[in-house]
């Protein structure tokens, strides 16, 4: 049967799909009831305090393991699909961190409750930063020792070593090892152009990145050539940077067309991979050569058996919750099964902001979007309460008003879950939708009816399955209640990505099943991308802003606030930015996702508010 | 695919085009081959019963509007959110909505009548094609044999390996934008339904209709017809065609429920017809993942479904009976 | 005899190249989604997705492509890696050919036992009660789309969300370790796609049988005093299989192939069916083309042992 969650992103990396990253920190989202258009919904939060929404207090994660935690046991995980890659170095899918949390060590890593910055995991303590931000110096732990290879063999009997780190980055060059993330966030590390240029000539072979250098065996040092050392420290918390050692992996990365390292990996955290059957289960087991306590790991379970392939979200859920020792992977409790977890098994059911937002994008370059006031007619005539209903209501995220979900720095500045205030604002200030004020913007827009009038016919391209189906269907409604002549298209989700909305040629007048998750909390790593004006002329046929926005103020905006190393400045200044973009009218913003995870009864699941999903390495059984 | 032989006084029977049968009372009536059809497709009451069924469904379908607001009910694309509770979640059988709602709102009563002209639509024009194309290739791999009845019938064998759901998804995406693909012809939807069906199913009927044209070519009244003269395509119109008339109106009837079928496996697996255009199939698929609260949008599209194709395969059955002379027997 | 086997294994191997020229053509031609980009992910250029297009061999022209497919195919067993998994495509493939199996080979003996048996009792009493009771009821599951009827023992029977339950429900196959756990997890869709299956052979059956037992052979048996039960089973029913002979043949290459997907899906068994359907939406061509020639190869080997067994039935039959 057709799974809601099936297709969502199973092989986009980071697109966001199912999952995303959250931290249960200060948003505040008021209470509103679907379908009746009485109440204006965004009234009652404050934009300064810290009071958590109603829905998420009512299903609070748990962010620590409990006291007494027991060791041993199996835990069964159920998955939809499969993890992007089971090689560290390409992964960039949200569930697939949940299995590279427990298996890697990066530089730096996420305890769950902490969100704010990583702390140290195969790093000794916190680098030094010198230089003026562009010299950071990591000493790495000492007698750090690798598990047993997935796939048999001999493995790998010396310790980890700093060189060890500094091939695991450069592999990722490799076109074998498609990386998703390290041309953007290791930009400024000295050597990087060089390198590219040289694994082109030569695309067997992991080129030398001249900025990174290992002066002895636990001494790796990141030397840039812009002071933007915050948002490198953070991109050193992601799998990438978690030791591979070149004598043992160079082989199996000369493969082409993909390294073939990711089936014979070996792990230094305190669980490897033992067992990886694709599209069908991954098995984890204690890493016998990890030492209990070396970094902040408890590691309670002995076993870890990831079963995936449950298209049926709904009745997967349901399995979890009336079982026991299961927990969920890739997807949230959606729809019906949320109603069910909420209403029957309250406790077992978690809430965690996903850290992440969906909106419809505009295509602002041609007709009709691209004049600003029928932009802002469209959104004002939005209701965006029936919009997130199709994902389960009040239950499934805080509704929208800006860019910057709950919990990264900006969000409070950009105006909290009020969203921004003041006139200039008026169009995203009515949750259930306000016809007249957006008949007033037609009106400004030309069309002096207050409809639209002429050529009225626009192309909308969106997914064909549930629950993003339905609503690009609502949003079709929304947008005929203006006079539109909707045509809607609706695709693969892979297809609706690179063949359409992503590609600039190609881009229809509205693509509404877009949205960002975080990298990491940051702002950066929230509205850069989307909303820069660079990415649609440097990457024209994956384009990610959506929009294609390319306002030379936001530009020059974005480009200089990834260098504030000040963070009650950079969340200011990202703030800042959100609103600006709120203002430009580029797309609907209509939900601030939570995840909702579910365990049996008999599950102690801990939360790593990192991806908002369950820490492997801190849940236990009861 | 059975070798064994016509008796002869069928065969005369046949080609003699009367019959002669035995009354009560000892008098020797003639019936024409039509009169000998209706009667014993009349002794069938289960076909009888069926097509009764058929001609209503066509009337509903073609009647929808009416019918849905004799009822009372909406229609088939108005969301009606009160219908849908706290959660978002769709509520069941009620008084406004006689089948309960979808999970946007919609009324499942009228979709379900409106997703008749879907199915019915998709059925007969894919039927048609499938048909037209089958026979034409049958006919002439039959007939001429040679080099093109090698070309078709290997052309045949080879084609059931080929993912048809390839193709499905291929042509929807390839064809989503502006005018489609074929000149505005084939766009997502119901046209790559039914080119989708068109294209998978014609090997079915040219492998019948070459297996019949094999045994008719060598008959008698081809070859007194060739050695009077008679050009190829006068055989092939004159001849031949009519002579296949009963396993082609047998093809066809036993066509249209897997065709109705195939439409709603395409629908479930997401390569259908696209929403809002409600489909039996669609409705199902859209059900399937919550069948256990919220049952009645996959019972009503599916009941549906399974009556409209029985009774297709009743009223079949029913012909190939009164069709085939051998059943005649016993 | 053995001519007929050469040409066929010829022709086969013929047809596994043109299927696989089909699916390369109907993959560039009818454009769905792009791999590399979807491997390169969302904040990689152009320059890096140009890189990993070349790395995957999609830059160079289609025929070019064709022949290195093709090469590495038929020479070196090689079918390349899933652009998806990255694993090698046999490795997938052989991974999950088991399930698959396990399914079809289930089914086929329910379906052949139920639909044959039902089959020759309606032809036997023709007209009667049973007859007409179970040609109804065997039209009735026919005419039931078959993840509707997979949806509904689900629904009826299965224990994750059963009403009654008494199956495993969805995953449990996978999960399952033991043999005898397999075949509990399995029963239910076995039942499910035995259940249009075997209407569909009783009803052949039944026809076929009429058609024998109207035969002029079948009166002389019976002249000679034969009793009627060894007329049915030694003449009637061995010469009115051959028909489902031929079908078996060539729906257990069908199901092979990766047809039951329907039932797959609904059930969550990881097999070949579900596999190619996840391949076709991501656009993984090696696997696609993989799973395409796999099936291929079975339709064609599962049609020539068929066609060689009609031969051993049927003494009327000969093949030059």
């Amino acid at each position: 049967m057709r799974s809601r969650s099936r297709l969502l992103g199973v092989f986009l990396p980071g697109f966001l799909a199912v999952v995303s990253i959250g931290l249960a920190a200060c948003g505040s989202s008021s209470k509103t009831t679907s379908g009746s258009g009485s109440s204006s919904g965004a009234s009652s939060s404050s934009s300064s305090g810290s009071a958590v929404s109603a829905e998420l207090a009512k299903f609070p994660a748990v962010v620590h393991a409990p006291a007494g935690a027991k060791k041993g046991g199996t835990l069964t995980v159920l998955a939809n699909a499969d993890v992007d890659y089971i090689d560290p170095g390409a992964a960039y899918y949200q569930p697939t961190y949940t299995v590279d949390l427990a298996v890697d060590s990066p530089l730096m890593g996420w305890p769950p409750a902490d969100t704010a910055a990583p702390q140290p995991l195969l790093a000794s303590g916190q680098p030094a930063v010198t230089d003026g931000g562009k010299t950071i110096t990591f000493k790495i732990k000492p007698n750090i020792r690798y598990s047993p290879p997935l796939g048999g063999g001999p493995g790998w009997s010396k310790p980890v070593v700093a060189q060890d780190v500094k091939y695991a980055i450069e592999r990722g060059l490799l076109p074998g090892v498609p990386n998703g993330y390290l041309t953007l966030y290791f930009a400024d590390v000295q050597g990087l152009a060089a390198a590219q240029a040289a694994v082109k000539k030569d695309p067997k072979k992991a080129p030398n990145i001249s900025g990174i250098t290992t002066p002895d065996s636990s001494t790796i040092v990141f030397h840039l050539s812009k002071p933007s050392a915050i948002g490198l420290i953070d991109a050193l918390s992601l799998p990438l940077s978690s030791p591979v050692p070149e004598g043992y992996a160079a082989n199996f990365d000369s493969k082409t067309p993909s390294s073939t390292y990711g089936e014979h990996q070996i792990d230094v955290g305190p669980y490897y991979i033992s067992n990886y059957s694709p599209g069908k289960q991954i098995v984890l087991l204690r890493n016998p050569n990890y030492t209990a306590g070396s970094d902040f790991r408890p590691a309670y379970l002995d076993k870890v058996v990831i079963q995936q392939g449950f298209s049926d979200t709904n009745s997967a859920v349901s399995k979890i919750l009336t079982g026991s020792d299961m927990v969920n992977f890739d997807f949230s409790a959606t729809g019906q099964s949320l109603k069910t977890a909420a209403t029957q098994y309250p406790k077992q059911l978690s809430l965690s902001p996903g850290g992440g937002n969906r909106y419809i994008a505009f295509n602002t370059t041609k007709p009709p979007f691209n004049n600003i006031n029928t932009r802002k007619a469209v959104i004002a005539a939005a209701n965006r309460v029936a919009l997130r209903d199709t994902r389960g209501g009040a239950l499934a995220g805080g509704l929208a008003t800006h860019f910057i979900p709950p919990g990264i720095p900006g969000f409070q500045q950009a105006g909290g879950v009020a969203g921004p205030s003041g006139s200039q604002y008026d169009f995203i200030q009515h949750p259930t939708g306000d016809l007249s004020l957006a008949e007033s913007y037609m009106k400004k827009a030309g069309y002096s009816s207050g409809k639209c009038s002429g050529n009225c016919t626009i192309t909308m391209v969106a997914t064909n399955v549930p629950p993003g189906s339905d609503t690009a269907q609502v949003a079709k409604a929304q947008f005929a209640a203006l006079g539109f002549n909707v045509q809607l298209h609706p695709v693969e989700q892979a297809v609706m990505y690179t063949k359409f909305c992503s590609v600039v040629a190609n881009e229809p007048n509205v693509c509404p099943n877009v949205g960002w998750i975080k990298d990491f909390n940051d702002g950066q790593a929230m509205i850069d991308i989307p909303f820069n004006g660079a990415t649609v002329t440097g990457s024209p046929t994956n384009n990610s802003n959506w929009p294609q926005l390319n306002d030379p103020t936001i530009n020059t905006a974005l480009n200089s606030a990834k260098y504030i190393t000040n963070p009650a400045q950079r969340a200011a200044e990202y703030g800042k930015i959100d609103d600006m973009v709120v203002a430009l009218a580029p797309a609907i913003p209509w939900i601030w996702d939570y995840n909702s995870n579910v365990a049996s009864k008999d599950v102690a699941p801990v939360i790593n508010q990192f991806n908002a999903l369950t820490d492997l390495s801190f849940t236990s059984l009861k | 695919m059975s070798v064994s032989t016509t008796s002869d006084l069928e065969l005369a029977e046949a080609e003699a085009g009367a019959a002669v049968e035995l009354v009560a009372g000892g008098d020797i009536a003639a019936r024409s081959p039509w009169e000998l059809f209706v009667r014993r497709f009349r002794e069938d009451k289960f076909a009888l019963v069926s097509i009764g069924f058929l001609v209503l469904l066509v009337l509903v379908a073609i009647f929808a509007p009416v019918v849905c607001s004799l009822v009372g009910a909406p229609g088939p694309y108005k969301a009606d959110t009160n219908a849908l509770d706290l959660f978002g979640q769709p509520t069941g059988p009620s008084s406004a909505h006689l089948f309960g709602v979808d999970q946007l709102g919609r009324d499942v009563f009228s979709r379900v009548v409106y997703g008749a002209r879907v199915s019915l639509l998709v059925a007969f024009v894919s039927t048609a094609i499938t048909t037209v194309i089958g026979v034409f290739l049958g006919l002439f791999a039959g007939y001429y044999r040679g080099w093109v009845d090698t070309l078709v019938s290997r052309t045949v064998d080879a084609w059931l390996a080929i993912p048809y759901l390839l193709l499905a998804i291929g042509l929807a995406s390839a064809c989503s934008f502006g005018t489609g693909c074929v000149g505005g012809l084939v766009k997502p939807g119901v046209p790559v339904v039914i080119a989708v069906i068109a294209l998978t199913s014609w090997t079915y009927p040219a492998r019948i209709i070459r297996g019949q044209v094999l045994s008719l070519r060598e008959k008698e009244f081809v070859d007194a017809a060739r050695s009077l003269g008679a050009s190829n395509r006068r055989i092939i119109v004159k001849e031949l065609l009519p002579n296949l008339a009963a396993p082609i109106i047998v093809f066809v009837t036993t066509f249209v429920p897997t065709a109705i079928l195939f439409e709603a496996a395409l629908s479930f697996l997401g390569v259908g017809v696209q929403p809002p255009t409600p489909s039996w199939g669609q409705m199902i698929s859209d059900a399937s993942l919550n069948i256990q609260s919220q049952w009645w949008y996959m019972l009503f599209p599916g009941l549906a479904l399974l009556f409209t194709v029985l009774a297709f395969n009743f009223v079949g059955d029913a012909m190939t009976d009164a069709l085939n002379p051998r059943t005649r027997k016993s | 005899m053995g001519r007929y086997i050469i040409r066929r294994i010829l022709w086969g191997i013929a047809m596994l190249f043109i299927v696989s020229a089909v699916v390369f053509f109907i993959f560039y031609v009818l454009p769905s989604a792009d791999p590399a980009v979807l491997r390169a992910g969302r904040n990689a250029g152009p320059q890096q997705i140009a890189q990993i297009r070349h790395s995957l061999g999609l830059d160079k022209p289609i025929w070019q492509q064709y022949l290195i497919y093709v090469r590495q195919v038929f020479l070196h067993f090689d079918f390349g890696y899933s652009y998806q998994y990255n694993v090698p495509v046999r490795q997938l493939i052989f991974s999950r050919l088991p399930a698959t199996i396990w399914l079809t080979v289930g089914a086929v003996i329910i379906w052949l036992a139920l639909g044959l048996t039902v089959g020759i009792i309606s032809a036997v009493r023709r007209r009667s009660i049973v007859d007409r009771a179970s040609m109804t009821t065997s039209l009735a599951f026919i005419s039931a789309p078959v993840f509707w009827l997979g949806l509904v023992s689900l629904y009826l029977f299965a224990d994750d969300i059963g009403q009654f339950p008494i199956f495993p429900g969805q995953g449990s196959f996978a999960s399952a370790s033991t043999v005898f756990q397999k075949a509990g997890a399995m029963i239910l869709p076995w039942c499910v796609l035995a259940a249009a299956t075997s209407a569909v052979y009783a009803r052949y059956m039944r026809a076929s049988m009429i058609d024998t037992m109207g035969e002029d052979y079948i009166r002389t048996a019976r002249a000679k005093g034969l009793p009627e039960r060894t007329v049915i089973r030694r003449h009637a029913v061995r010469s009115a299989i051959t028909p489902i002979v031929t079908l078996l043949g060539l729906d257990v290459g069908i199901l092979l192939a990766g047809n039951a997907i329907l039932t797959e899906t609904v059930f969550n068994i990881p097999g070949v069916g579900r596999l190619l359907y996840n391949a076709i939406n991501v656009s993984d061509l090696t696997t696609i083309q993989g799973i395409t020639l796999f099936g291929a190869f079975f339709i064609v080997f599962f049609n020539l042992i068929v066609d060689i067994g009609y031969a051993y039935l049927d003494p009327r039959v000969r093949y030059t």
